[in-house]
């Protein structure tokens, strides 16, 4: 349909949003931190040859700390220990190696471990300003506050067997220490040196962690049938929420066009030979596919409906994460059919 | 040079494999990105956030393996379910006229122009993102994203998870509000 003049002259007068200029300062500043983080990322693939490489050099750091402790220089060095670029420093890190090696077969503890050593860096980059050492300096110790919490969100990746409440336990104290490491990370913020890409940088990968954990936590809240209440609760349910939508539309992008392409498939067949017509047919696992589709949309839009209502009880928070939990597990399950 | 193709062209999928590339997708969607969120959230700073954390999640989502068809369509799902989460947990019904004050604007520049027709052309800009806001946020959504974000009615279907049919009825109803908001403005 044709628009009419008055619609065309509104449309121009829409159109003409278009002059609205971006903050052009943000988006060069933000470009330089998402290629710091690309370049972060993309060689990590190899992370477990990187841990042996680090455990090796730690051993050899080992060794140094013992020799060097022997005959009594370890207070001198002490002052280095926040240098990246100082051997102390390095003997430091070997060491923070050696005790991840240690509990390399117990996920949780691997995770605590490497949120204590993110907290660490946070630290070092306080006193990287109070020291004025170089801002090299600074982006080591970034680099290394990433790993630290790429391993600890491997860590937490790997975790199996039943949730326990001491495991659950665990995991609130470990969002507790990333609550600290956002707090250390707004005292940075008030830092007049420490750039804002730098403080970005923490944050962004800080909240990705917390994500995760508190996906986990409240799969286990769930399955201990622990109660979550208050706003914290309402919180992390609305998160999940956003996550499990998400992943419902790529699903769903994903089947459409193959239903879509069936369906003319059937009519076509049916209108060529309707005496056959019972045999085109969707299969049980596409019907599954259906029907979880169909479902999941249901149920988020009824949760999106109850997280509108403030006052949802205790049993309503529980109802809403189970029934949440329920259907990220049935789109996990449909997702692997539609790979 | 052979195999050379426009830049929006060859960014339309992308995988882990070619992830280097995601900094051409960040220079191609950015701001045209940030003027999609801008307009249906009226905060300067929370739109900053909200780009920064489509990237990241979009950067985060390849290098879990993932391979994005269409790019474009998935930038702009994935700002949309942001910004329904933003609305969400800030318990946001869409306000209405409140954060239309002149201030707003004085961060926001426009493209180069005589000094008569900027002033003009504020003047109207800020008239039309009035009635913008006065309009339900789903219907503004279709606005901004046919007319301002130029995505064609297909794609904004794919984006929406509606059919085109939908799609296209939605654009004629917040045309027709649009036009509605705009008279009573001017009769004001």
């Amino acid at each position: 349909m044709k628009p009419s003049d008055s619609q065309m002259k509104m449309i121009e007068s829409i159109q003409a949003l278009k002059t609205i200029k971006p903050d052009g300062e943000f988006l060069m500043s933000f470009r330089r931190v998402l290629v710091a983080h690309m370049e972060r990322d993309l060689p990590i693939a190899g992370y477990p040859v990187m841990f042996k490489f680090f455990a090796k050099m730690a051993m050899t750091f080992a060794s140094i700390v013992i020799i060097i402790g022997g005959i009594g220089f370890s207070v001198s060095l002490a002052s280095q220990a926040n240098d990246p670029d100082s051997l102390w420093y390095k003997i430091k890190i070997a060491g923070e190696q050696i005790q991840l090696s240690f509990v390399e077969h117990n996920p949780m503890e691997s995770a605590v471990l490497s949120a204590k050593f993110a907290q660490n860096r946070l630290n070092e980059l306080k006193a990287i300003e109070e020291e004025s050492l170089e801002p090299a300096a600074r982006e080591n110790v970034l680099k290394l506050y990433y790993q630290n919490l790429q391993y600890l969100q491997t860590s937490l990746q790997n975790i199996t067997g039943e949730p326990t409440r001491q495991a659950l336990a665990d995991l609130l104290t470990l969002e507790e220490q990333i609550n600290i490491l956002d707090q250390t990370i707004e005292a940075l913020e008030s830092h007049a040196n420490v750039p804002t890409t730098t403080v970005f940088q923490a944050q962004s990968i800080s909240r990705f962690t917390k994500n995760i954990i508190q996906t986990v936590s409240l799969q286990y809240s769930v399955a201990l049938n622990v109660t979550i209440e208050d706003q914290y609760g309402i919180n992390r349910i609305t998160a999940l929420h956003g996550r499990v939508t998400n992943r419902f539309t790529e699903l769903n992008d994903t089947w459409r066009p193959r239903f879509q392409e069936k369906v003319q498939r059937i009519v076509l067949d049916e209108t060529l030979s309707p005496e056959k017509s019972e045999t085109y047919s969707f299969t049980k696992e596409e019907e599954n596919i259906v029907n979880t589709l169909n479902k999941a949309k249901t149920g988020l839009g009824e949760i999106d409906a109850m997280l509108q209502n403030e006052s949802l009880t205790t049993i309503q928070i529980m109802d809403v994460a189970k029934t949440l939990l329920a259907i990220d597990h049935e789109l996990a399950t449909i997702e692997v059919l539609l790979k | 040079m052979r195999g050379e193709k426009p830049q929006k062209r060859s960014l339309n999928s992308i995988s882990w494999k070619r992830a280097d590339q995601f900094a051409g997708v960040y220079d191609v969607y950015a701001k045209k990105l940030w003027r999609h969120i801008y307009l249906r959230t009226s905060r300067q700073e929370e739109t900053n956030d909200l780009v920064a954390e489509v990237f990241l999640k979009t950067w985060e989502y390849l290098k879990s393996g993932k391979s994005i068809n269409n790019i474009q369509a998935f930038l702009y799902r994935s700002a949309h379910n942001s910004i329904v989460d933003w609305y969400r947990s800030r318990n946001k019904v869409v306000e209405l006229q409140t954060s239309l004050e002149e201030g707003e604007y004085d961060d926001l520049m426009i493209q180069e122009d005589s000094t008569e027709r900027i002033l003009l052309s504020v003047s109207a800009r800020m008239n039309v993102e009035k009635v913008l806001r006065q309009i339900p946020e789903n219907e503004r959504n279709l606005l901004i994203m046919r007319f301002i974000d130029e995505l064609e009615i297909k794609e904004i279907a794919n984006v929406l998870g509606k059919t085109t049919g939908a799609v296209s009825v939605g654009i004629h109803r917040a045309l027709k509000l649009f036009e509605q908001n705009l008279k009573t403005n001017e009769t004001k």
